[in-house]
């Protein structure tokens, strides 16, 4: 196990996250999809902190807060898809279900 | 080789795992798996438990495998196994069995009849992994896994609104007391670098740990027990909670769960002992709640909630047992209690399961149609009561007498009317539930004895609820398990025994004298003290209290909140950009004019601008890409 593998693994997760915040049409997996890019974020950070800099705590300390910051993040996004979801009656990201002007 | 322990807690771990993901396919929805488990759960149990009577086993032991490292720190999840954990092992793997048994047919018409087991198998991993712990921090994790499952079963049925909302309730006002828990663990670390039991107490004897310190850590560890255990002023959420299935009720709110609150003082105890003035304050909330609980039970019309307040009051026994230094009479408590309170809860959904009701004014009589479940009920409500030679007798004697022979004497009175409280409203029940004429003449002829799944649990809970007390004491098993250091010895006293056996007694007269032969008279008695029957029925009016002082004041918070954001949010920021941007638009029309008609083709920009913000993200993707690809290379 070297930093090598643990970076390929978040860049796996950073991309998988990536293509579903483009592809997918559900607000929710798109939700969803963020929350892996972040998770990939936390990887790099836990990684480089264990390979690079042992005995340390500040990328595990920032892992942290990343975790806290995506709560809240969840927090606010599906309160904001909740209320999309009952005023539009869906909760696509498509068109044409949003009112335009 | 105490590693396999480890086995004990991880068994039910890994059925809720199999049953929430496999259950589905599997025979009975994978019932019989958690029940396994746990079962294997009680034979490892009883396994240590031989192994530490025959001396084999020398506690404390412990063992600790590496978390993870934090720096200099090191984080660690482990076992400890004392007396006091062995007991709690073999007291919850019991009473988790013989629930999940008794389940089987009391939830077998329940939908979601898998995830009611792989919750139950969740909690019970939880509370034996709470219990087995070496560490504070892998009791948190325990604590709040069980707080989690706790507000899962709860609301269960959250297909019910009040069932959804008690689960709220549950969750938020333990929250409360667990903000304290979490600031107290966070100073034991700052004070100690460590959150090893073994070593804080080492730290402690060597008197590392200034007593100011001390005061502070026991009183915020304390804040966590008064929320789990539904102490004064925390102690609203436990009445609602019977809104939970009925095993969940005698599992998770009768017999383990709202008892790790004084397994935490338990645990912690080195730091109150060190703090008598914290100690003081631990007393008079166990006393005051045992008071206030029991007298909230005597107007209660729900067998349930008449059983929830008796436990409110009990663990305020605990928890008082702790105040006044009588800490083997506390743990000593919580065993017998257990017994007999899962015992009267598995009796009572027995009741239920017969009635289809939970409200005693529409039962009656029930001893004729159900036999064996008046008898359990019978021997736990006796024990309950602290009849002589009932378990519950020993430890709730043994409480008072500490606390008579510690000099507390306003605290042995309060125990005492407790006492005497409690064997009223406990007679009543028992009265209004099986004695009497049947007041629903219907409800009376469908009631039929539950199935021997149901039954032969309470038959099994009977004989701890009438044995265990005679049998822990004559044997001497209460000090050998429940030790604590440099406290002071209990002095048997003559007359404290017979105050307060006495006034439980009374109360089974005063209780059996008007119930259920006097209701009518009842009834008036009732309406002619009106404002005091209002005041207790409606619980001392404390919900409308918080829900005027606490949750109004949210909600005019969140009216606030909702002003700020029409108006300033929304008229300001959203409106004005839109305003600036109504602005901009005017080049915009030039340059639509002017430039898009001539550079580029109308499809390219109707493609690019379909409004899909996807699609805007994706372009600024492939830009970044770009960017790093220019600067890399």
């Amino acid at each position: 196990m070297t930093l090598y593998h643990f970076l390929i693994l978040s860049v796996l997760l950073f991309s998988i996250g990536l293509y579903g915040v483009l592809s997918r049409r559900n607000i929710l997996s798109v939700l969803m999809s963020i929350e892996l890019m972040f998770n990939a974020a936390n990887i790099n950070f836990v990684a480089f902190n264990y390979f690079r800099y042992p005995g340390q705590v500040w990328g595990m300390g920032f892992a942290i807060f990343v975790i806290t910051l995506a709560a809240a993040e969840a927090v606010v996004g599906l309160s904001l898809i909740l209320a999309g979801a009952r005023h539009f009656g869906s909760s696509s990201t498509r068109p044409g279900t949003a009112p335009h002007d | 080789m105490i590693e396999y322990a480890v086995l004990i807690a991880l068994l039910p771990l890994l059925s809720a795992i199999l049953i929430f993901f496999f259950g589905r396919w599997l025979p009975m929805k994978g019932a019989w798996l958690g029940i396994l488990a746990v079962a294997a759960s009680l034979v490892l149990s009883i396994d240590l438990f031989m192994r530490f009577m025959d001396g084999s086993l020398v506690t404390p032991v412990w063992s600790s495998w590496t978390w993870f490292t934090a720096g200099i720190y090191r984080f660690e999840v482990g076992i400890l196994l004392d007396e006091a954990s062995i007991v709690m092992l073999l007291m919850v793997s019991t009473v988790s069995l013989l629930v999940q048994i008794y389940s089987l047919s009391y939830m077998s018409d329940a939908p979601h009849f898998k995830r009611f087991y792989a919750y139950l198998s969740l909690f019970t991993f939880s509370m034996l992994g709470l219990v087995m712990a070496n560490n504070y921090l892998q009791f948190f994790v325990g604590w709040e896994l069980m707080g989690a499952c706790s507000y899962f079963l709860i609301s269960f049925e959250f297909e019910r609104e009040a069932a959804g909302a008690a689960g709220n309730k549950a969750f938020l006002t333990t929250r409360l007391g667990d903000l304290g828990f979490y600031a107290g663990l966070l100073t034991i670390f700052y004070v100690s670098g460590t959150f090893n039991f073994i070593q804080i107490q080492e730290h402690l004897r060597d008197g590392y740990i200034s007593s100011h310190m001390c005061y502070i850590i026991a009183l915020l560890m304390f804040c966590g027990s008064v929320g789990k255990s539904a102490q004064f002023p925390l102690h609203v959420w436990l009445p609602d909670a019977m809104e939970g299935p009925t095993p969940v009720s005698a599992l998770i709110h009768a017999a383990t769960m709202v008892a790790a609150g004084v397994f935490l003082v338990a645990r912690a105890y080195g730091f109150f002992v060190a703090a008598p003035d914290a100690l003081q304050i631990v007393a008079w909330v166990g006393g005051i709640t045992a008071v206030f609980a029991a007298t909230m039970a005597i107007t209660e019309n729900d067998i349930k909630k008449v059983l929830a307040y008796s436990t409110i009051s009990q663990l305020g026994y605990m928890i008082m047992a702790m105040g006044v230094l009588a800490y083997p009479a506390g743990l000593f408590h919580l065993t017998t209690h257990a017994a007999f309170k899962a015992l009267l809860f598995l009796a009572a959904g027995s009741v239920i399961h017969a009635a289809h009701t939970n409200d005693m004014t529409k039962m009656g009589s029930l001893s004729k149609q159900l036999l064996l479940t008046t008898i359990t009920f019978f021997c736990g409500t006796l024990s309950l009561i602290g009849f002589p030679l009932t378990s519950g007798y020993y430890s709730k004697e043994m409480i008072l007498n500490s606390a008579f022979t510690g000099g507390h004497f306003v605290l042995f009175g309060i125990g005492c009317f407790t006492a005497f409280l409690t064997a009223f409203y406990m007679t009543r029940a028992f009265g209004l539930t099986f004695l009497g004429t049947p007041r629903e003449r219907d409800r009376f002829a469908h009631a039929h004895e539950s199935p021997w799944s149901m039954t032969l649990p309470l038959l099994l809970l009977s004989i701890p609820a009438l044995g265990l007390g005679l049998v822990m004491t004559s044997s001497g098993l209460v000090d050998k398990f429940f030790g604590w250091p440099g406290l002071p010895a209990t002095v048997e006293s003559h007359k404290a025994g017979a105050i307060a056996v006495g006034s439980g007694l009374a109360g089974i007269v005063l209780g059996g004298i008007l119930y259920p032969g006097q209701l009518p008279f009842v009834g008036r008695l009732a309406v002619r003290f009106s404002p005091l029957y209002r005041l207790l029925q409606r619980k001392y009016y404390i919900d409308e209290l918080y829900g005027f002082l606490f949750i109004r004041r949210t909600v005019d918070l969140a009216h606030v909140a909702n002003w700020f954001d029409a108006y300033v949010i929304d008229r300001v920021f959203v409106d004005g950009f839109g305003k600036i941007v109504d602005q901009l638009s005017v080049v915009k029309r030039w340059v639509n004019d002017h430039v898009r008609e001539n550079v580029f083709s109308d499809a390219l920009a109707r493609r690019l601008q379909n409004s899909l913000a996807q699609n805007y993200l994706l372009v600024m993707t492939l830009g970044f890409v770009m960017f790093v690809l220019w600067r890399v290379f």
